[in-house]
């Protein structure tokens, strides 16, 4: 016991004892107002005992009772530093059954949703012969009434587990102890569902569907003609599931809705992955369409959006050839050094006057005909994470108050320094102050060279292109958008081993919950307290 | 403060009492009840001798000279009638409020109430303008108002109401209750319930109050509530301490009163009382001292109550004049 409970059961031990003591000591004193006080003489004083001690005399009154109890409630409320309740509840059985309405759901005779609506149908007379509750639900949602109707889209496994979770708390028409889940997909990690306070077993996967052959676009792949004559050049990827159960093409329209032909003809029917290389000339829509037979047919049709075709190179100005910027813009962009005539970014000083060339303000020159991007950064670049305009905010200002003729302020800071300017028109530039420490501590210092990525992407940013391809998506006929396809398209996946229905039984869930007690310990001390206090006088009288 | 005990008397004895009176006394007849006074009518009442600034038609001149001496004239007095109005003085003092917080006992307000409540319902059903008026300065309740009918309970509650909210006055200090007398109106009937314990300047007021209502003919009721008795038994059987009775101290210590003690205070209180019997001995001054027993305890009250309420009804002649 600490220190405190003592200290707790000594207060009201004493208090315990003068209330006894209280109401063991009977006074024979009779306090009285006499009307005729004025006309008595002086009074001598009583000479008999003025107190009678009764032992017995507070366990015939209710008001010690109550004062008992009060101080018996205030000692526990005190004592009762959190108490630990295990609750055992009884065994129940609550089941959700989500029944995959996916697209490749829809794929075999009897198609795989019905075989998955027949398993439903066997999980809710299991639960329901076991005296459970159950409730079944479609994913993704489809349509109320539209039991057997497939839905549009796919779906990944973060929005099944988002939306699981989501009926598990909203939906309170029973407690939920097991979850089913029917589908062709081989069981996924539900994480996020194990563990949780009303399911306590993960969750059942049944898959149902025999394995089935498909074909599928998966993606696209774009590289920009260069400056050293290489043509511009789309990649189509396929991937099999399974070995085409008949002939297989595929067709690539253009924006003019021209058919082009792959730089070389592949047989698609050899197994595995391939890449298809098609020659593009001209920015705009593409559609791929894969023809088969037997396959899904919501992963056949692929629309890719080029924004451009050329990539902007970016030409060192001699001065700064030789410096350790080469490397770096080499990593990041198509650098050339050696034919100024096909120039299109240039990198060099800006020397208006003779001021910003003292200052040591650099720029980035679009020239050309076709300055519609600069470079094309590669996926992989780590210095992608730092694209971010914000980082023109943080870059302290060398000073450059006034803008340049020809150039409009795109940020300032707070003091009006300039921090980006540009010039639109046929002679594209960006123009930023010197970075801190200047310019070669900026080509030598790796934090700096965010510096360059920042300033990059301005130039990219004020030409309005961010990268070639701008779309690239699954679509249906109508040339509609389709989501979440890739997860569809390999329904050729073996049958894995499903549980047995037996498995699912009721559970008794056992919790500890830890209640905080000494509130309502202290709430009913204050209602006898104040039972204690409505009584006092009407019981005082009485007695 | 503690709820009032009830009144002893219900409505259907109460109701009985008065029937009963009804029959005992003669009255005018059916209405309100008339009352006679000194007055200007053809009404003989009897004669008296001449006092300055009498009408000397009125001097009898043959009696004067059979009866009257040399200079001794007679004058005959007139009656005349006027309606009945009943004015209920209560003394409020601490004396008559002594007990009132003792559960096990009834103060001599309390049955001072009870009368006040009687009055009240006899009224109504009689059909008098009664009012209410008490014996403190500070009741705020200002000049009394005679009522009749239906506003006679308002009128009463509110009257008692007020008097319970006063507070008896602190220890050393007391109420000059002089103006509250002078401001009395007139009325038929004065009904003046006290213990008379007050002392000194009120003792005179009131005294002079007595002889001024009971002027002109006009009928005076006073009833002297007598709690001494039941006092004495717990003096006398218990180990008391006495708390302040308004501006009388409390006494420190406690006590337990001998005979000697008790027999001193009888002859004191004897003494305040029989100062009063002067005025309370005048003609139309009709005196009922009200004794509360011994026993002092609610329900010895209120059996006494009943008893001496029948009494009172027929000694005050409230409501006629006996056979």
């Amino acid at each position: 016991m600490t220190g405190f409970g003592l200290f707790a059961i000594g207060g009201v031990s004493v208090v315990l004892l003068a209330v006894i003591v209280r109401y063991m000591r009977r006074s024979m004193v009779r306090s009285v107002s006499i009307s005729a006080l004025q006309f008595l003489p002086e009074l001598a004083s009583a000479r008999q005992k003025r107190v009678r001690w009764q032992i017995s005399m507070p366990l015939q009154s209710p008001l010690f009772w109550l004062r008992l109890l009060f101080l018996a409630l205030l000692l526990a409320a005190l004592l009762a530093d959190g108490v630990s309740i295990h609750t055992q509840r009884q065994a129940s059985l609550g089941v959700l059954i989500v029944v995959d309405h996916s697209p490749s759901m829809a794929m075999g005779k009897p198609s795989r949703l019905q075989l998955a609506n027949q398993k439903a149908e066997d999980v809710r007379a299991h639960v329901s012969a076991l005296k459970g509750c159950s409730k079944t639900i479609a994913f993704p949602s489809v349509p109320i009434g539209a039991a057997q109707a497939i839905a549009r889209d796919g779906f990944a496994p973060a929005m099944l587990i988002n939306s699981l979770t989501d009926s598990l708390e909203r939906d309170q028409s029973c407690d939920w102890t097991h979850l089913v889940v029917i589908s062709d997909l081989p069981p996924q990690a539900m994480l996020a569902l194990e563990g949780r306070e009303r399911t306590g077993t993960p969750p059942f996967w049944f898959q149902v569907g025999t394995p089935t052959s498909n074909m599928a676009i998966s993606g696209a792949h774009f590289s920009p003609e260069t400056p050293e004559g290489r043509d511009a050049d789309l990649e189509i990827e396929l991937e099999d599931y399974g070995k085409p159960s008949g002939p297989v093409s595929l067709e690539l329209y253009g924006p003019d809705d021209k058919r082009l032909d792959p730089v070389e003809a592949m047989d698609l029917g050899v197994p595995g992955r391939k890449r298809l290389h098609f020659r593009v000339s001209e920015a705009g829509r593409y559609r791929a369409l894969l023809n088969e037979t037997g396959g899904l047919a919501i992963d056949n049709r692929f629309e890719i959006t080029l924004n451009s075709i050329a990539a902007m190179p970016v030409i060192l100005d001699e001065a700064l050839s030789q410096s350790s910027l080469k490397p770096l813009l080499e990593k990041i962009s198509t650098v050339h050094h050696t034919n100024p005539d096909q120039m299109s970014v240039s990198i060099g000083l800006f020397a208006p006057d003779a001021v910003s060339v003292k200052r040591g303000i650099f720029f980035l020159q679009g020239e050309g005909t076709r300055s519609s991007g600069l470079g094309y950064f590669d996926g992989s670049n780590e210095l992608l994470r730092s694209v971010d305009l914000d980082l023109f905010e943080k870059m302290p200002s060398t000073g450059l108050k006034v803008v340049p003729e020809g150039f409009k302020a795109v940020v300032s800071d707070a003091d009006g320094a300039l921090l980006l300017a540009m010039r639109e028109g046929d002679n594209r530039a960006v123009l930023m102050p010197l970075p801190p420490g200047g310019f070669a501590s900026m080509l030598l210092e790796r934090a700096n060279q965010t510096w360059l990525v920042a300033f990059l992407n301005a130039f990219r940013y004020v030409n309005e292109d961010r990268g070639q391809i701008t779309a690239m998506a699954h679509v249906d006929d109508t040339g509609a958008p389709l989501y979440d396809v890739a997860f569809e398209s390999d329904v050729a996946k073996p049958v894995g081993l499903n549980p047995q229905l037996e498995d699912i039984r009721p559970v008794a869930e056992i919790r500890q919950e830890s209640h905080v007690v000494w509130p309502w310990l202290l709430l009913a001390a204050l209602l006898a307290l104040g039972l204690e206090r409505v009584l006092d006088q009407p019981l005082r009288r009485r007695i | 403060m503690r709820d009032l005990h009830p009144n002893p008397v219900d409505s259907d004895a109460l109701e009985e009492i008065r029937l009963r009176l009804r029959k005992r006394f003669m009255t005018s007849g059916a209405g309100a009840i008339l009352r006679r006074k000194m007055g200007q009518s053809l009404d003989y009442r009897d004669h008296r001798s001449y006092n300055l600034g009498d009408d000397v038609r009125h001097v009898d001149w043959r009696a004067s000279a059979r009866h009257g001496g040399e200079r001794d004239f007679l004058v005959r007095s007139f009656e005349a009638e006027e309606q009945f109005l009943m004015l209920v003085v209560v003394d409020a003092s601490a004396t008559m409020r002594a007990g009132l917080e003792d559960e096990g006992r009834v103060s001599k307000l309390e049955v001072a109430l009870w009368l006040v409540e009687t009055l009240s319902v006899i009224a109504m059903r009689e059909n008098i303008a009664i009012a209410f008026a008490a014996l403190d300065g500070r009741s705020g309740m200002g000049r009394p108002v005679f009522v009749q009918g239906g506003q006679i309970e308002a009128q009463g509650l509110e009257f008692k109401t007020r008097l319970l909210s006063l507070k008896a006055p602190e220890p050393g200090c007391e109420v000059d209750i002089a103006p509250v007398l002078h401001g009395l109106k007139q009325s038929s009937v004065t009904v003046l319930i006290s213990d008379f314990y007050r002392t000194g300047t009120d003792k005179s007021a009131l005294q002079e109050a007595i002889q001024l209502a009971s002027r002109g003919f006009r009928q005076v009721v006073v009833c002297e509530l007598d709690s001494w008795p039941a006092e004495r038994a717990i003096l006398a059987r218990e180990i008391v301490s006495l708390a302040a009775v308004g501006g009388i101290a409390a006494r420190k210590g406690e006590f337990q009163a001998s005979g000697r003690e008790l027999r001193q205070a009888d002859a004191a209180i004897l003494q305040q009382r029989q100062s009063f019997m002067e005025v309370l001995h005048l003609g139309g001054v009709i005196h009922f001292p009200w004794d509360l027993p011994q026993e002092g305890d609610v329900r010895a009250v209120a059996d006494d109550y009943r008893v001496k309420l029948n009494d009172f009804l027929l000694r005050s002649e409230l409501f006629g004049r006996s056979v």
